[in-house]
């Protein structure tokens, strides 16, 4: 199911509902309950095994059948409008751009994925946090910190549906 | 024009099995909770995942995407290509829960 044209998810023991972009349970029993967001790297085969040779990946072998010969998705990523848009857009935005989201004091904001890709950094001051927003292009490695250093939780989202869940969301402008 | 009706009218059919839900408590507007298609469960979480090394790991072309997680001292890359067949996986990072939703 939909909200807004984000997942909804539930789990089996309660049943409640639960936003991923909201990152918390949404109807049902476990209402208000929040999930920590954690980090995680959308890259290359390639670069993350590079970054870690380690690494292990998620089999094929998964019990269910399916054709995971391509990502059923591909045309989706690449073509320009959403799913079911909400809102109007500003001058110059896309639905379909991916964005930095993150929530300070409540507070939704978002900055433009390419943006930071052609600067390699953002510096900003949000809510009374100094943030520093890096992406390392050879590994596509993105992190949102603190002043002291901190991580601050973020997500790589599309334009249109961090605005729908987040209707009052701040939006980045270079100077 | 046609089309773009056609596609409401598909996504609106669906509509009857999200009644079924508990929306009790709801912190979002009920009315705007919508199918995407499928049934419940039509696109099944990946509840017990299996892994392989990268060394072992023949069938991963080097541009394809993939969701890279490390925690714990582990990393696990997930293809998007199977990760879109599923959209959610449990896992486990040494003793750490996580899901990963996509």
């Amino acid at each position: 199911m939909l909200y807004r044209s984000n997942v909804l998810m539930y789990d089996k023991e309660s049943e409640s509902l639960w936003s991923q972009i909201k990152g918390e349970a949404v109807t049902g029993e476990l209402t208000g309950t929040a999930l920590e967001v954690l980090p995680s790297t959308l890259t290359t085969w390639k670069r993350w095994r590079k970054q870690h040779p380690e690494t292990r990946v998620l089999s094929l072998d998964t019990g269910y059948s399916r054709n995971y010969a391509s990502d059923p998705y591909l045309d989706y990523y690449k073509q320009q409008s959403g799913f079911r848009s909400f809102f109007k857009l500003g001058p110059g935005e896309k639905e379909k751009e991916l964005v930095v989201g993150v929530v300070v004091d409540g507070r939704a904001y978002a900055y433009s994925l390419e943006l930071l890709r052609q600067q390699g950094e953002i510096r900003n001051e949000l809510g009374g946090l100094k943030l520093h927003l890096s992406l390392d292009s050879a590994t596509d490695s993105l992190r949102v910190t603190k002043a002291d250093g901190s991580q601050l939780p973020h997500m790589l989202v599309y334009w249109f549906v961090w605005k729908g869940i987040h209707p009052q969301t701040g939006r980045y402008q270079p100077d | 024009m046609y089309a773009l009706l056609l596609t409401l009218l598909i996504l609106s059919l669906p509509l009857l099995a999200v009644a079924s839900w508990d929306f009790s408590k709801a912190t979002i507007e009920v009315d705007e909770i919508m199918s995407g298609g499928p049934p419940r469960d039509g696109i099944p979480a990946l509840t017990a995942p299996k892994s392989v090394a990268a060394t072992e790991a023949a069938f991963m072309r080097d541009d394809e995407q993939v969701l890279g997680v490390f925690l714990n001292g582990i990393a696990v890359a997930y293809p998007t290509r199977i990760l879109s067949w599923h959209e959610l996986v449990n896992d486990d990072f040494r003793g750490l829960p996580v899901l990963v939703s996509w």
